[in-house]
């Protein structure tokens, strides 16, 4: 499975690869917004974890772009949105610009590992 | 006299063609020293006190322009009539305190046009101008206030509202320079001793009087909108402190989680629940701060544990926060959990720092009701205390702000529940923290 993860906290971001890589994932890397959205438009990614809150472009502002771009008409990548920010920002919201999920920070990483895999294949 | 919009008033005007017409048929306004705004009979000084004579009108509906225009058109230019902008109330009225009268006054505020026919001064508001700036200001206050209140726009209740909270004294000032104080509304009157005034002399040989006195409802509005101001940037401050330290003490919780189970390490396992714990206080704080109005399902007895971490701090070591942790587990809440945290964390902060070691929380569950009731082992509260509880600034402890309550309170009817006083007991202090109907099940 690809994975693309965006996430601006050095540690979150490295403990979160590691764990994908642990159970035999692909995993790429990015430490703010900026070519996310083109890493998304030209590789096949079957995840994709962004933090809501990043320096430049978060993933609000990320999604939008990616809608403008058609990305969820021709692609199926799940998205999962991450945040420490719970009250401004939630499930609904998520929701409502094509993310498949929210998952509040703090989390545990086995926690958050079966929860991403559930979004994937809910089955 | 029947309630009347601007418009049905423009047409009175156009019939008569002249304002003194309209006064003949119906009574005029006086605004008065205390700045109460009520209603006499024409040429007497009987008061009738029919406050609906003012009437709203939506911004849309009615032009400022057009407005000027009409009444320009239709008064005559010895009457006098003024339109003012948004909050400029005060800014002409200061030119026009020469003007024994102005009849038509037009207040735009927040979208709404204030229409108030025949607008008069009388002698002591032109020589208190002072006093009569202040109420002004705390005039602005209060519509902004009541205006905010969602349920009451469209409504004349929010004049009633405003008078009936409007209940400052007036003023007389006698030869021997003391004053009496007349409250119109409960025709309670008093002297005060001239050697209780502080004079302020304003120039022309016209001098303000002014005595202290503790708690008006003035200062108390003004104390209300300073200590809110201040929590809001406190709470802003506090969130962005607590998403700024979860991150990367995430970080380091989730390096440790990939590493676990680690041969028996002691100190790692010390570490890692070091971190945990520095993110459970950090979370539950989050939602403190925050007071999200997003609801969250959660059972009673983690909702019990977040507030036993919160009021860590205002308890001595032997006080104790007591729930039944087994039955507690079986009831869910699904209520937007910063505003409950805030609410308990309230309660059970106030019992303790008032010296009181026992506070046992409950919950009652039946069709009818569903609450939490927070008791405490206290000797009950003060009759002084109980008389006024949810009222702003009432407190009973020598550094309280006099706002948890009162608070409390307003949280809890926000989303629909309430929050009430056990009346009835006598010897113990017993607060419920009533839900609506499913938040608590």
């Amino acid at each position: 499975m690809n994975v693309i993860i965006a996430e601006d906290e050095a540690l979150i971001r490295k403990a979160l690869s590691l764990k994908f890589q642990k159970e035999k994932h692909s995993v790429i890397s990015f430490s703010s917004g900026v070519g996310v959205v083109e890493a998304l438009n030209t590789n096949e990614f079957d995840l994709a974890i962004l933090d809501v809150i990043m320096p430049d472009i978060g993933a609000r502002e990320l999604l939008l772009d990616l809608d403008k771009k058609s990305f969820f008409k021709k692609k199926s990548t799940c998205i999962i949105l991450m945040s420490a920010y719970i009250g401004d920002w939630g499930e609904e919201q998520a929701v409502m610009q094509k993310a498949n999920l929210f998952i509040p920070k703090p989390f545990r990483l086995n926690e958050f590992y079966s929860l991403a895999m559930k979004a994937i294949s809910p089955s | 006299m029947q309630a009347q919009s601007v418009f049905e008033g423009l047409c009175q005007l156009k019939k008569t063609s002249s304002l003194h017409g309209l006064l003949q048929k119906y009574h005029r306004l006086v605004f008065s020293a205390s700045s109460r705004i009520h209603l006499c009979e024409h040429g007497s000084n009987k008061t009738l006190w029919h406050r609906e004579s003012m009437h709203f009108i939506k911004t849309p509906e009615l032009s400022e322009k057009y407005l000027c225009a009409y009444l320009n058109k239709l008064l005559k230019s010895d009457e006098t009539f003024l339109v003012v902008k948004e909050r400029e109330l005060l800014i002409h009225l200061s030119g026009l305190f020469g003007s024994p009268m102005i009849n038509v006054l037009i207040i735009r505020h927040k979208g709404y046009f204030i229409f108030i026919e025949n607008f008069e001064f009388d002698q002591l508001v032109k020589t208190q101008r002072r006093h009569f700036f202040t109420y002004l200001d705390f005039f602005w206050y209060r519509l902004d206030q009541i205006l905010d209140e969602q349920s009451l726009y469209e409504s004349q209740l929010i004049w009633k509202k405003i008078f009936l909270e409007w209940n400052d004294p007036i003023r007389v000032v006698h030869a021997d320079g003391s004053v009496l104080v007349q409250n119109f509304q409960t025709t309670d009157k008093r002297t005060i001793l001239k050697e209780d005034l502080k004079t302020t002399h304003l120039g022309n040989g016209e001098h303000f009087l002014e005595y202290s006195e503790k708690n008006t409802e003035l200062d108390k509005l003004k104390s209300i909108r300073l200590i809110k101001q201040r929590w809001e940037k406190l709470g802003q401050f506090s969130k962005n402190l607590v998403h700024q330290i979860c991150n990367p003490l995430m970080g380091i919780q989730l390096m440790l989680d990939l590493d676990e189970p680690p041969e028996k390490d002691e100190d790692f396992y010390l570490i890692h629940d070091s971190v945990l714990r520095c993110l459970e206080i950090i979370t539950d704080f989050h939602s403190f701060v925050t007071a999200s109005s997003t609801c969250t399902i959660l059972n009673v007895d983690k909702l019990m544990s977040s507030v036993q971490r919160l009021v860590k701090f205002s308890k001595r070591p032997k006080d104790q926060l007591i729930w039944d942790e087994a039955l507690f587990k079986t009831v869910q809440l699904n209520a937007p959990l910063g505003l409950v945290q805030q609410v308990l964390f309230n309660l059970i902060s106030n019992a303790f720092e008032s010296g009181i070691s026992d506070v046992v929380v409950s919950v009652q569950l039946d069709e009818q009701k569903q609450n939490l009731s927070v008791v405490d082992n206290g000797p009950g509260l003060p009759a002084h205390i109980k008389s006024s509880l949810f009222q702003a600034l009432n407190t009973g402890k020598k550094e309280g702000n006099g706002l948890g309550l009162y608070l409390s309170r307003r949280i809890m009817r926000s989303f629909g529940g309430d929050l009430t006083y056990n009346f009835d007991s006598q010897s113990r202090t017993e607060f419920k923290i009533n839900f609506p109907e499913g938040f608590l099940k």
